[in-house]
């Protein structure tokens, strides 16, 4: 019975394109949504998403093309800007780049531009292949999107800020963010992407980014995923990593009902390294989960991981970690670590490390643990005079604050820090 | 000040405290000694509230009040110091900001106004003279990488931080060697006030030659079994604890 329910749902869930103008309908995404047609959504079955539960998703009647830039003004975004950040805010409303309400560039470090354009032909679509369904739906549905080029030897001092917005509140948004960022030889740019939805209705947003890291290129990227109880989030980033170069990536899930994020980094030539820190505070009917992907194809090259969870209530926290060492990656080191508290006796973690290594001379580890609050010490914080619910905090915004302090951008780690403390329901004043 | 009656505690269903009785004036001090398994380090924690303890009878009376039904907090802020046999590491969290949050919970159950960073640090520069840590110790995370000495100076040193109108000290001598312990029982001297009591509880009378206890107990089998002043430790010393299991059991 569960089967053919399971059929006829997925049949009725086929997703056509409607009233989009024919100029728009290139033959990419015509394919792309036929590609998607025929696989429909993931289900519980498939390896990869296994432990999550997407039926809201399946079931939520979505539009795909919703207005965008007109939404919101200037002063309604100012809020969600990064206090004290020297950033270049890049604003994208239901998926799509709004320029009237984004900073104007102010230095010619690096160029901004469609990622429909012909430049960007040379990279878009290069690592997110349409075999997934959820970048087979962002492939045809996707808004145009940005390409971030950074040039050759060059140092973007600011901060660039992708700030997105989700806005629900007259129907229900699917947004189909797409972005590319490609840094060049011998470069350096620091990257912050912020994730926030205004819902009356259910939101989705499946968000595509393709990061493209030149060799000895430098490039951080960290992400806030602060949506709302409504809101749905399928998040991909892909790194392609030249030799000697560096890809950071944190992030850093406060909020949403259901997040999926898909990290898959390729260090594809020697001497790379990538950084890879996740933190997940998750409360009432949240599911958080992260999938990493790491693969080692070439020697000398380095991975550090650190996942960490603090689930209350119902939440439920996955993470899927991959270490894939090829035959030819000699000499890597690849280190995993997947941290868990569990706070009520209803949240549920499933943490799955995954290593598959080739090569016969690498350093490779990797380590779970799930528990729940250290009892010995809360009890030392309480016959301090600190009472529990004060104490929990403080543990867990320790716990939690390692992670954030990976961190390299000031004024985001303080904006984090500020909301963790937030999210942990304490008025305790945290210092350094 | 603190008044014990007849208290009985067990564990994992095994009784431990059978039947204690201690009574305590301000601005004494009392050491309690015993062999292995007598149960002090149980009273130490049924004082400070430890919730694994089930206490089955008796009272605790301090300041007019049972505290049994107390939270660990709130005996705590009423002024009752439990310092630790093992203190517990807390990364992330440093042993300044730790005690900020103490010291403000604390003065805010007695109705007294948060101190400013600029105030609390005074109080901790002062504090941290009086019984000997040096500023790194108060920026490191609690007890983190810390020696075995450093773990317990830093127990003496959140006791003069709290200021305490009973501190118990559980074994804090163990594992030290003599010029740790040395400056372990400077602090809590430097403490001694006249007021201020202590319960020190210790394996080894060496310690009670740098402590000077008012009255010293014995501790068997759950029960106080025997009392007297400072040369009761020095006969322990000497004899061992046979004579008295001796005494107790005929």
């Amino acid at each position: 019975m569960n089967t053919l329910t399971e059929t006829i749902s997925e049949t009725e869930q086929q997703i056509s394109f409607e009233n989009i103008a024919s100029e728009k309908l290139t033959p990419e995404r015509k394919l792309a949504i036929d590609t998607f047609n025929k696989s429909g959504f993931p289900s519980l079955k498939d390896e990869e998403w296994k432990y999550l539960d997407l039926s809201v998703l399946k079931n939520t009647p979505f539009n795909h093309q919703a207005p965008a830039c007109t939404k919101l003004t200037l002063s309604d975004i100012e809020k969600y800007k990064v206090a004290g950040a020297d950033a270049i805010t890049l604003v994208f409303i239901n998926g799509v780049y709004c320029p009237e309400l984004s900073s104007q560039q102010r230095d010619n470090t690096f160029s901004i531009e469609s990622a429909e354009s012909e430049l960007a032909a040379h990279w878009f679509g290069k690592l997110a292949k349409t075999d997934e369904p959820f970048i087979a739906l962002n492939t045809a549905f996707h808004h145009g999107g940005l390409l971030i080029h950074i040039k050759a030897g060059q140092e973007v001092k600011q901060t660039i800020h992708l700030l997105h917005f989700n806005d629900s509140r007259q129907e229900a948004v699917a947004a189909h963010p797409r972005n590319l960022v490609v840094a060049e030889k011998n470069s350096k740019v620091q990257l912050i992407a912020t994730y926030h939805s205004l819902n009356n209705f259910t939101s989705l947003t499946n968000s595509v980014t393709e990061f493209f890291v030149g060799e000895n290129a430098f490039v951080e990227y960290d992400v806030k995923q602060d949506e709302n109880e409504k809101a749905l989030q399928i998040n991909y980033v892909y790194a392609q990593q030249k030799r000697d170069s560096v890809f950071d990536i944190s992030t850093v899930t406060i909020g949403g009902k259901m997040v999926r994020n898909n990290l898959n980094i390729a260090l594809t030539e020697t001497g790379g390294t990538a950084h890879l820190n996740g933190l997940t505070v998750g409360g009432k009917n949240q599911t958080v989960d992260n999938h990493t992907l790491v693969d080692h194809a070439s020697p000398h090259c380095e991975s550090f991981q650190l996942y960490k969870n603090i689930l209350d209530d119902n939440a439920h926290g996955i993470f899927n970690g991959k270490i894939f060492v090829r035959q030819d990656a000699q000499k890597t080191n690849a280190f995993q670590s997947s941290k868990n508290v569990l706070l009520s006796d209803v949240a549920v973690m499933n943490a799955k490390p995954q290593l598959e290594i080739y090569a016969d001379d690498v350093k490779c580890s990797h380590g779970a643990t799930t528990g729940q609050l250290d009892e010995e010490a809360l009890f030392y914080f309480r016959s301090r005079g600190i009472g529990k619910k004060d104490a929990l905090a403080l543990l867990n915004y320790a716990f939690a604050g390692d992670v954030i302090e990976k961190i390299n951008n000031d004024a985001l780690k303080a904006d984090l820090l500020k909301l963790l403390a937030q999210k942990l329901n304490t008025e305790i004043e945290f210092e350094g | 000040m603190l008044s014990i009656k007849n208290l009985k505690a067990n564990i994992e269903d095994k009784e431990i405290l059978k039947g204690l009785n201690l009574e305590i004036n301000p601005g004494e001090v009392h050491a309690i000694m015993g062999p292995n398994g007598s149960g002090k380090s149980t009273l130490a924690s049924v004082l400070a509230g430890r919730e694994e303890y089930n206490v089955t009878e008796g009272e605790v009376i301090f300041n007019g009040e049972n505290i049994l039904e107390m939270a660990p907090e709130d005996r705590a802020r009423k002024g009752i110091f439990l310092a630790f046999q093992y203190p517990i590491e807390i990364p992330g969290v440093s042993n300044a900001n730790f005690m900020k949050t103490a010291v403000n919970e604390v003065r805010k159950s007695k109705g007294l106004a948060p101190l400013d960073s600029k105030e609390f640090l005074k109080l901790m520069r002062e504090k941290m003279q009086l019984v000997q840590v040096d500023k790194t110790m108060t920026q490191r995370s609690v007890n983190e990488g810390f020696s075995g000495g450093e773990k317990k100076r830093n127990e003496i040193f959140q006791m003069a931080m709290l200021e305490p109108e009973l501190g118990v000290l559980d074994e804090t001598d163990s594992g030290l060697d003599i010029d740790a312990l040395r400056i372990v029982a400077d602090g809590v001297n430097a403490l001694r006030d006249g007021k201020r009591s202590f319960i020190v509880i210790t394996h080894y009378q060496r310690l009670l030659d740098y402590i000077v206890p008012d009255f010293v107990h014995v501790l068997y089998k759950g029960r106080i079994v025997k009392s007297g002043t400072k040369e009761l430790a020095l006969e322990l010393e000497e004899k061992g604890y046979d004579w008295i299991k001796e005494e107790v059991e005929i």
